[in-house]
């Protein structure tokens, strides 16, 4: 079971004057179960490939295939395709439109066919998950919190139980607790064997959760691999738009003082190590 | 944009030609002398050649190629053919002939080819007209030219400002629109299928979200301009003045004569 992306290339705007090429080339999986982060510059092209993920943009050239069914226009699985894969774009709050919270959460699983009963149990797990309390249902969306609106926009996305679950900067706008907790929820979904396409441009903020990195740069894929290895190979190779982790900085920073830090993308191994090369030049 | 990417009535094209070039309020009173004698010229078919001929003319000084001018009435294509069919279907006199029940006139024939055109050719000059102005210069010119009503209270600054808004949030809006519709479609959104009220009804899941962006920009903007102590029309400057030259006038003066000739040709002559 996995999201396979194959030789992708997209282009906005052909035959146009106005012709731009987004994609070119791009090829990578995600097994279920897997935590994938794509993070790129801004124009990078993450966001259309994010879109082509569960056929909401079919690629110019290339192939996408979804638990081994190929998308493309008017397919007639794409509706179930499009359940299997839930996709939060940024600021999902931007969608709310109904006039109860339970309304809101009711809209795709009325759409995808859910019976009533059913979707309602899944809407007071969906609830739980996000830590909402039940008598936010009666409430109207758009009088709640900016940060409970993003909750139950999120909740009203992944109430149908989708496998995949792909994030366009599910973070943003959030403080340092609200994105501590949308992570937790992440974690708890990735534990129930849901796979994390999470799409961002901050790599320090996924490091530690993601299984996988995959760095765009121009619409190219520049690395992927193990957060560890990329980040390690991008200390060499720096991508477009891209800032290493602070502590990484820091320890490059003193490298080039004459300091003979030894470098790793573990941020406690490399606190120690900063630690003794100071101490020891410092005696 | 899947969606929404085909939308060009009257859109903007930047190149640089001699109408480009042009005051903005020479264009804008060419499309109205223009458009006025379309609808003026109406007892034979002929003037549509001197129309015809004054496109090609345009098309010619502007650099845009007359299938690129034709290509801008797609969008209202339907509501052409759609007037065309009224005007042949609806209409009593001499019959031509008939399929079935349907009775082809001979005046319903005339009047329904006239309507198409005298639309086409309407449709054809303000395209021309917005194709070759951007907003900004379409707006400015379109306040100095309300501007003798001022003393009639006519708020020509205000309106001018209405419409560079407006226009300049039609990429912004239509953006917006293309995202809420792929979030709704990613919940399993229905938009094209069903009948007329079942489509509509599919569509509030986007115009409501639609709506809140529209007020909250709205709103930003309002008062992002207050902070920069926008107080309306009174006493402000311009960065590029218009300024009307030589060409201006004889572009416009052109334009006139071509249109009083068709009139009056077609009027009293033919």
């Amino acid at each position: 079971m996995s999201i396979e992306v194959r030789d992708v290339s997209y282009i906005y705007h052909k035959d146009t004057p106005l012709e731009t090429v987004s994609l070119s080339n791009v090829s990578f999986s995600v097994e279920s179960g897997e935590w994938v982060a794509i993070v790129g510059h801004t124009g990078s092209g993450k966001t259309t490939l994010a879109q082509m993920l569960n056929g909401l943009l079919f690629p110019s050239q290339g192939e996408v295939f979804v638990d081994g069914l190929k998308l493309y226009p008017k397919a007639p699985h794409l509706k179930s395709v499009r359940r299997k894969v839930g996709l939060a774009f940024q600021y999902p709050e931007h969608q709310l439109f109904a006039e109860t919270v339970l309304e809101e959460m009711m809209y795709a699983p009325k759409n995808f066919g859910i019976p009533e009963e059913e979707a309602l149990r899944k809407i007071k797990e969906a609830l739980e998950i996000f830590d909402l309390d039940e008598e936010v249902l009666s409430r109207n969306p758009f009088e709640l919190s900016g940060g409970q609106r993003r909750k139950v926009a999120l909740a009203s996305i992944v109430v149908t139980e989708p496998s995949y679950l792909v994030l366009d900067e599910p973070t943003a706008g959030l403080d340092f607790k609200g994105r501590q907790g949308l992570f937790s929820v992440l974690e708890a979904f990735k534990g129930r064997g849901v796979a994390i396409v999470q799409i961002t441009h901050d790599i320090e903020m996924v490091l530690d959760y993601c299984d996988r990195l995959l760095i765009l740069e121009d619409g190219r894929k520049k690395l992927c691999g193990p957060p560890g290895e990329v980040v390690e190979d991008l200390i060499d190779r720096p991508a477009k738009g891209l800032v290493l982790p602070d502590i990484l900085e820091f320890a490059l920073h003193l490298r080039r003082a004459g300091l003979n830090v030894p470098l790793t993308w573990r941020e406690d191994i490399l606190l120690e190590n900063i630690e003794k090369e100071v101490s020891s030049c410092l005696s | 944009m899947p969606f929404l990417e085909h939308l060009s009535l009257g859109q903007y094209v930047p190149t640089q030609s001699f109408v480009h070039s042009l005051d903005p309020r020479a264009k804008i009173l060419s499309a109205i002398a223009l458009i006025t004698s379309v609808f003026l010229a109406s007892t034979s078919l002929w003037p549509y050649f001197l129309w015809f001929v004054v496109l090609i003319a345009i098309s010619a000084l502007s650099k845009l190629s007359l299938k690129t001018i034709m290509a801008s009435i797609k969008p209202v294509l339907i509501l052409i053919i759609f007037t065309v069919l009224i005007n042949l279907l609806f209409a009593s006199g001499e019959e031509l002939f008939r399929i079935f029940f349907i009775s082809i006139t001979k005046e319903g024939l005339a009047a329904s080819i006239k309507m198409g055109l005298r639309l086409l050719f309407l449709i054809l000059f303000a395209n021309i007209t917005m194709m070759t102005t951007s907003p900004i210069e379409l707006s400015d010119g379109i306040e100095s030219l309300l501007s003798p009503f001022k003393r009639f209270h006519v708020p020509a600054h205000e309106f001018a400002m209405m419409m560079t808004i407006a226009l300049r949030f039609i990429p912004t809006l239509l953006d917006e629109t293309d995202k809420i519709i792929k979030a709704q479609l990613a919940r399993g959104a229905d938009l094209d299928s069903g009948n007329l009220i079942k489509r509509f009804k599919a569509f509030i899941p986007v115009l409501v979200p639609l709506f809140v962006i529209v007020f909250q920009r709205a709103d930003d903007l309002a008062i992002a301009m207050e902070a920069r102590c926008y107080r309306g029309g009174i006493g402000r400057s311009r960065m590029k003045p218009l300024r009307w030259t030589l060409s201006d006038g004889l572009y416009l003066l052109t334009v006139l004569l071509t249109c009083a000739s068709g009139v009056v040709l077609d009027k009293w002559v033919l």
